[in-house]
């Protein structure tokens, strides 16, 4: 049977996706498909934890996790809404009034 | 542009590697064997039973929380304007 | 069973005028005449709660009233209602309510009486709490609100830069003794978890009876100080006594009491009769099974007070100032009920009879005589004596009152009937047991300041009266009798300053002696005594005729004295009482105690350090201070470029702190 580190590997792997696609790109868009990639590699270790455990608490949480990034993911499509609204762009590297 | 990605790149790697070598250099206190039969692996309905009772309280708030970003969102993507 | 339900009823003494002092604070703008009637009612009541609970003591004083609550640990608040307590109760709410109803009138003009009733009401709280409690620390906690209410009540008038500067001195020279007094309860705390084993469940450790029964323990740890072997006993006693000399006004603490005259005349009645300086010797009475039983500290406590009493009258013949006389006065009568005290060495558990029996004594016609001065001073407008006299036949009834308040201060009596003021029975106890003490130690000097300051009070006392209410008038002034609601409180403590003392004589010593017999504490003085190195010997009744009757004579001679120079004027005393005259300047100038303590101590010694060490440090610290101005300024313009503004940057920045950190620990663990 495949040892737990596979899947802790695999998790690791798409969280680290995730990152390097946070951090190149610059559409807002993109970045929060991004956020919610390595949202699931967490899900992945949930389930993963909870099997070799044989407890089911850990995919209840990971049941509420996919919840909460439902709603993580309307309110932020709708921040950015709000942010073309506003300035026509969605570009992230553009948008640094929070600089120095 | 160019040196950006690479650093990226160089910054992703470092954070897997940290985390594999992590995965794979602990020993984990798991059961040895998952069950042989995958059928028993069925578990949605006993997902449901505990969503039900145990974590019912969580359940709720939940639900709270996503009706509140529900509205949330709605009214920030609507705008001032637009009815 | 009337007596339990009263009990209930004890932790109202120092709450209602707590309370009084909130709903007056808050509120007592909206009321007629500063909510005055909030405080009166409150500490009427705390009157006559304390004195039922007092009554149902003097029937069985045995059963002292006794609450403890666990506060953390091994402290505890409580109520403690023994004898001493309950006189010291009911004379603290008595007074207080009669100079509470006096001062309706006397503080009629001033804008700001809802402040001051609601001061006088916490103050009058304060100290009613510190008399109850039952245990140090809390003792301790009401001693510093009393501390602080004395420091806003003598800056009442805080525009008046003197005022300002007397309610500063007082509060910093009371906290000298606070200090010694707090550093006393440090002591005896971490002694008695030494000697009790640590923190030990459902004992409290700070409580007088458990406090009592460590005595023998205390007594035999040593110290060594300076190669004297000191009991830790009279090191913590002494250092309580230095917390009652601050605040009881003893030599060399007492500056700040005359300088307290800054405050309204109601207060300084308050803080010398009944709120403040009754604290001191209260500490002393309470904890008197610990000096008796450490070697010299009621030593100490006897030559101190001896010598305030004598010190403070030489000061008090040459003031021109009504309040400030009276002032001494206070300083030096503070100075018998200590002296009284230190003859615990020799007479034992008497002594705290007679000295809280001089204190509640002194209570009464002491406040009467802070009363009258301040009827003169509502009527007249001026408080020196020299402006004054002749003022017998413009204000009648402050003059009587007043003639018999110092009458009672100089202890006028008959010797051997129960005929005499309040102050006779009181003082004359003292002086007896001072000449005992000398009898039996052949150690004359307690008994010759004690004599020596009996005859100046009694000039003193008689200067004031006939330079105020005799003669004839030295300034144009418009005098009038004071209102009704002046003069009744006047009567009734002239009343009680005139037979109080006769009326409850022997009856009082005997109550007090139970305070440390009954069931909340049970010490045996006899042995402590023998634990202190004091021999007690048996009550007095076989002194000299001539001893008896001697400080009867000394007060006929002072006011021989007195009447002569400034009844008669017989004497000019324009060649003595003048500037020219040594003596006399040093008198009137104080011992030049100012000088030496403010200008030669305070702004001398300890400003010319403070300002040197503040040059120095001036230059250090600036040179550091701009140093770190001018790093930071140029670091942070180069780090504020990290600041970019971009979302990535800052989650790639997270992310490679993160594993760093992991590395990083991962090697320490590694190494380690």
């Amino acid at each position: 049977m495949i040892p737990l580190s596979f899947y802790l590997g695999l998790s690791a792997l798409l969280f680290s996706i995730g990152l390097y696609g946070v951090m190149t790109h610059k559409n807002g868009i993109r970045i929060i498909m991004c956020i919610e990639l390595m949202l699931n590699s967490a899900n992945l270790n949930l389930v993963a934890f909870s099997s070799y455990t044989n407890t089911l608490d850990g995919q209840v949480f990971a049941m509420f996790s996919i919840a909460l990034a439902a709603a993580e993911a309307a309110v932020g499509f709708a921040i950015f809404m709000a942010i073309y609204r506003m300035h026509d762009k969605i570009n992230l590297d553009e948008l640094n009034i929070l600089r120095w | 542009m160019r040196t950006d990605r690479l650093l990226a790149f160089f910054v992703a790697l470092l954070f897997t590697a940290v985390v594999v070598v992590g995965a794979f250099g602990t020993s984990w206190d798991t059961v040895s064997e998952l069950p042989a039969n995958p059928a028993d692996q069925s578990n949605i309905e006993a997902i449901g039973m505990l969503i039900f009772t145990q974590f019912v309280a969580p359940f709720e708030v939940l639900s709270i929380v996503l009706l509140a970003s529900l509205i949330g969102a709605i009214y920030m993507a609507k705008g001032e304007g637009n009815q | 069973m009337v007596k339990t339900a009263l009990e209930e009823f004890a932790f109202l003494i120092p709450l209602l005028p707590a309370l009084a002092f909130v709903i007056t604070f808050f509120f007592g703008k909206k009321m007629p005449s500063g909510g005055a009637i909030v405080p009166i009612m409150a500490i009427a009541a705390s009157f006559v709660i304390s004195l039922a609970i007092t009554l149902g003591l003097l029937a069985n004083p045995e059963e002292v009233v006794s609450q403890s609550y666990s506060w953390f640990a091994v402290l505890n608040i409580g109520i403690l209602i023994d004898p001493l307590a309950a006189v010291m109760l009911s004379m603290v709410s008595f007074v207080s309510l009669l100079i509470h109803i006096y001062a309706v009138s006397y503080m009629s003009h001033d804008p700001g009486k809802p402040r001051y009733f609601a001061e006088t009401a916490l103050f009058t709280a304060a100290m009613l709490s510190l008399v109850l409690s039952d245990n140090i620390l809390q003792l301790f906690v009401s001693w510093e609100l009393v501390g602080l209410c004395s420091f806003l009540l003598i800056g009442f008038w805080y525009e008046k830069p003197s005022a300002a500067a007397a309610a500063k001195k007082a509060f910093l020279t009371t906290r000298i003794g606070d200090v010694m007094f707090l550093t006393g309860i440090i002591i005896l705390t971490s002694d008695l978890m030494r000697l009790a084993g640590g923190f030990q469940d459902g004992t409290y450790l700070l409580r007088f009876d458990e406090i009592f029964s460590y005595i023998p323990q205390l007594s035999a740890l040593q110290a060594n100080i300076f190669g004297f072997e000191v009991s830790h006993l009279t090191i913590i006693t002494l250092l309580f006594f230095g917390g009652a000399v601050g605040k009881s006004g003893q030599f060399p603490l007492h500056v700040w009491l005359p300088d307290a005259m800054e405050g309204p005349t109601t207060v300084s009645a308050l803080i010398h009769a009944a709120t403040m300086v009754t604290a001191g010797v209260y500490l002393v009475a309470r904890t008197f099974p610990m000096f008796i039983a450490a070697p010299d500290s009621l030593m100490v406590v006897a030559y101190l007070g001896g010598f305030t009493a004598l010190f403070a009258g030489t000061m008090g013949i040459v003031m021109n100032d009504l309040k400030r006389v009276l002032a001494f006065s206070t300083i030096s009568q503070l100075g018998y009920m200590m002296l009284g005290l230190g003859l615990g060495a020799t007479i034992g558990l008497e002594a705290v009879g007679i000295s809280i029996f001089h204190l509640i004594n002194h209570a009464f016609f002491k406040a009467l005589l802070f009363l009258c001065a301040g009827s003169i001073i509502h009527a007249v407008g001026t408080q020196d004596m020299r402006e004054l006299g002749g003022l017998g036949k413009v204000m009648p009834i402050t003059a009587a009152t007043m003639a018999i308040a110092a009458l009672a201060l100089a202890g006028f009596g008959i010797p051997g009937t129960s005929m005499g003021t309040s102050g006779f029975f009181s003082k004359d106890a003292i002086i007896e047991a001072a000449y005992l003490f000398g009898e039996h130690s052949n150690n004359w000097i307690p008994y010759l300041f004690s004599i020596a300051a009996a005859l100046l009070t009694s000039v003193y006392i008689f200067r004031l009266i006939f330079m105020t209410f005799t003669g004839k008038p030295r300034s144009n002034y418009h005098g009038h009798e004071s209102p009704a609601i002046m003069t009744i409180p006047l009567s009734i403590l002239a009343v009680f300053a005139l037979v109080f003392g006769g009326l409850t004589q022997t009856g009082f010593m005997a109550f007090l002696e139970e305070t440390f017999a009954n069931s909340f504490v049970n010490v045996d003085i006899g042995s402590l005594a023998g634990i202190g190195g004091n021999e007690l010997v048996e009550a007095a009744g076989h002194e000299p005729l001539l001893v008896l009757w001697m400080p009867l004579i000394v007060a006929v001679a002072g006011l021989a004295v007195a009447f002569v120079i400034y009844y008669l004027r017989m004497i000019k005393l324009g060649a003595i009482a003048s500037m020219k005259n040594p003596i006399y300047r040093l008198l009137y100038k104080r011992y030049y105690q100012h000088e030496i303590y403010t200008e030669f101590f305070s702004l001398g010694i300890v400003y010319g350090v403070v300002a040197l060490l503040t040059q120095v440090l001036d230059v250090i610290v600036d040179s550091i201070v701009e140093g770190i101005g001018i790093l930071t300024v140029g670091v942070s313009e180069e780090l504020r470029r990290v600041q970019t503004g971009v979302v990535q940057t800052y989650a790639a920045a997270v992310i490679v702190g993160v594993s760093l950190l992991i590395i990083l620990v991962k090697l320490i663990m590694e190494v380690l």
